[in-house]
């Protein structure tokens, strides 16, 4: 399939690639490696000139108790929502991959939260949600719960986890429908004929079929929430009382309310290396799962 | 495969279920925003409204800039479309045929550009805009976006070449066709699905982003629709039905345009994504 670039081929292959690869090096390797710079400086502008402190920021960072708290709360946020996304993703994908009337239009619908910018997500939800005026808050008065307060101090992570796994299992879901679709329809019609109920036949063939996908998107998406800025900030911007403080919204406010660039830019390469780590673990165990085949 | 009556029935309640879940919220805060304010919270828990107004839509476009916000929202998720498509179709045909000194390696850097913490980026690219003179400008916005869109684009369509026979090309071009003709010729028109994907992809990540907008633009007349309407939500007085029409205003257009769309984008994503 692939071949080694020709002498004739050049022409051609640097005019593909190389408007694209300056825009890739101006817009993410660029800043990328800036922002290790940054994170050995302490600055208070972006046009001053910043002072090299070394690794000062890192060890400052490790000290500071409102790091590690934030820190676990950023582990509960990720892998709470992923854990609800991943369950919600593989039962939707299931009921998606089944024939019967509306499908197609079903499909289409479950798409759309994805489809809603996050402000948007945001002012729905708060909507909805809200104490006195919201149809949730309603409906909960049919149970006798009345006056709920979903932002409350000891409720906020539990909604934002909540509003994310409405606004982004729609992706997971469509994941787990392609990877149901390569499942052969005759693996389940020979393990019918076996005898296996539909529960049997769920976990001895679809889970099994569907565990590489379900790895990749454990560690895509637990990254991606991980890194989550816009739909925490917006919804709780970090309150009450810093229970819903992620790691993203930390080092926003660093940077930018308390002007403390170097350091904030720190908590960012932090966050980054934290990841690198699970995506090396993720690495070895695919590798070790295809005998060492895949990359 | 035979299901029984009891599994058909739990199929349709589920699918129930699914569906309220997906389309209730959406269509709640449309019919919120049109009880105006006579009814706005008197009925707000008012299932199938009996009164439509359109009177927060006029305070809305009256006394904020939203209009506004709408057009600039349009440029900046048009052109980052069409660049990063554009781009990212160039980078994916060279990968997807050629090896070549650090060819691998580029394509797992795109991939860990694509887990990037937004912020690591974000903060020193408004550091280099600053220092370019460019922050605050549409311009810097929509490069922003494609650092985004690119790498998820050149993933995307290095795998929807990949599966087109390399043989076409090589017939085309025993015919005498150049490389560039061949590839515009043959090659693209057979991954139009994937690039259809790729630009549904690219929108919604640009049209709906806030992260990048809030901290590259300041201006009020260059706020795009999410940082516009985040800024009107926070300007005092929480104005709840001028923000339900804002949100549906974003709402029902993209519901609209997305149910044409939708079947592509299914189609791409679940033919293409999960190979990478």
């Amino acid at each position: 399939m692939q071949h080694k670039i020709k002498r004739r081929d050049v022409p051609f292959v640097l005019v593909n690639l190389v408007p694209g690869l300056i825009l890739f090096a101006v817009t993410v390797i660029f800043p990328a490696v800036m922002a290790l710079r940054y994170s050995l400086y302490e600055s208070d502008t972006f046009i001053g000139k910043p002072k090299f402190v070394g690794l000062h920021n890192f060890a400052e960072l490790f000290q500071d108790k409102h790091f590690w708290s934030d820190l676990s709360k950023t582990l509960i946020y990720a892998g709470g929502s992923v854990v609800f996304q991943v369950v919600l993703g593989i039962a939707i994908a299931l009921l998606l991959n089944q024939r019967f009337a509306g499908r197609s239009f079903l499909r289409g619908a479950t798409v759309l939260p994805y489809i809603v910018p996050s402000i948007v997500v945001t002012i729905t939800w708060q909507w909805m949600l809200n104490t006195n005026y919201g149809v949730i808050s309603k409906f909960l008065g049919y149970f006798g719960v009345y006056q709920f307060n979903f932002f409350s101090v000891d409720m906020s992570m539990i909604t934002v986890v909540l509003v994310s796994v409405w606004s982004f299992t729609p992706f997971v879901t469509l994941v787990f429908l392609a990877g149901l679709q390569t499942v052969p329809e005759d693996m389940y019609e020979s393990a019918a004929l076996d005898g296996a109920g539909k529960w049997t036949q769920f976990r001895t063939i679809t889970i099994p079929m569907l565990s590489p996908i379900i790895a990749n998107i454990v560690l895509l998406r637990g990254i991606w929430m991980f890194n989550k800025f816009d739909l925490v900030w917006l919804m709780t911007g970090g309150g009450p009382l810093e229970r819903t403080e992620t790691l993203p919204v930390t080092t926003y406010i660093y940077t930018f309310s308390q002007y403390k660039i170097g350091y904030g830019v720190s908590i960012a390469v932090v966050s980054f290396l934290i990841m690198l780590i699970f995506m090396l673990i993720y690495l070895r165990l695919m590798n070790r799962a295809n005998g060492g085949t895949r990359t | 495969m035979k299901r029984t009556l009891t599994s058909k029935i739990l199929t349709y309640v589920f699918a129930a279920v699914v569906m309220i879940c997906s389309v209730f919220p959406i269509y709640w805060v449309v019919v919120s925003s049109l009880r105006g304010a006579k009814y706005f919270f008197a009925d707000s828990q008012v299932l199938i409204p009996n009164h439509i107004s359109f009177e927060y839509y006029q305070n809305l476009l009256r006394f904020t800039n939203y209009l506004t916000y709408y057009k600039n929202s349009l440029i900046v998720a048009v052109i980052a479309t069409a660049v990063s498509t554009l781009v990212s179709s160039q980078i994916a045909y060279v990968t997807s045929r050629f090896v070549f000194f650090g060819s691998r390696w580029l394509m797992n850097v795109m991939l860990i550009a694509y887990m990037l913490p937004a912020m690591l980026i974000a903060i020193p690219l408004i550091g280099i805009y600053i220092k370019l003179g460019i922050d605050n400008t549409l311009f810097a916005l929509i490069i922003s976006h494609i650092s985004i869109t690119l790498p998820f684009g050149v993933w995307m369509l290095d795998s929807f070449y990949r599966t087109i026979p390399v043989e076409l090309e090589e017939s085309s071009m025993v015919e005498g066709a150049s490389r560039f003709q061949t590839m515009f010729k043959v090659v693209i028109p057979l991954i139009i699905p994937g690039l259809i994907t790729v630009e549904i992809f690219s929108f919604i990540v640009s049209w709906t982003d806030y992260t990048y907008g809030f901290m590259i633009i300041s201006s009020e007349n260059l706020k795009t629709v999410p940082v516009g309407l985040a800024t009107i939500r926070g300007a005092g007085d929480l104005r709840w039905g001028e923000l339900l029409a804002g949100a549906s205003l974003i709402l029902v257009p993209m519901t609209v345009v997305f149910s044409f769309v939708s079947k592509y984008f299914i189609g791409g994503l679940t033919s293409g994504a999960v190979k990478g």
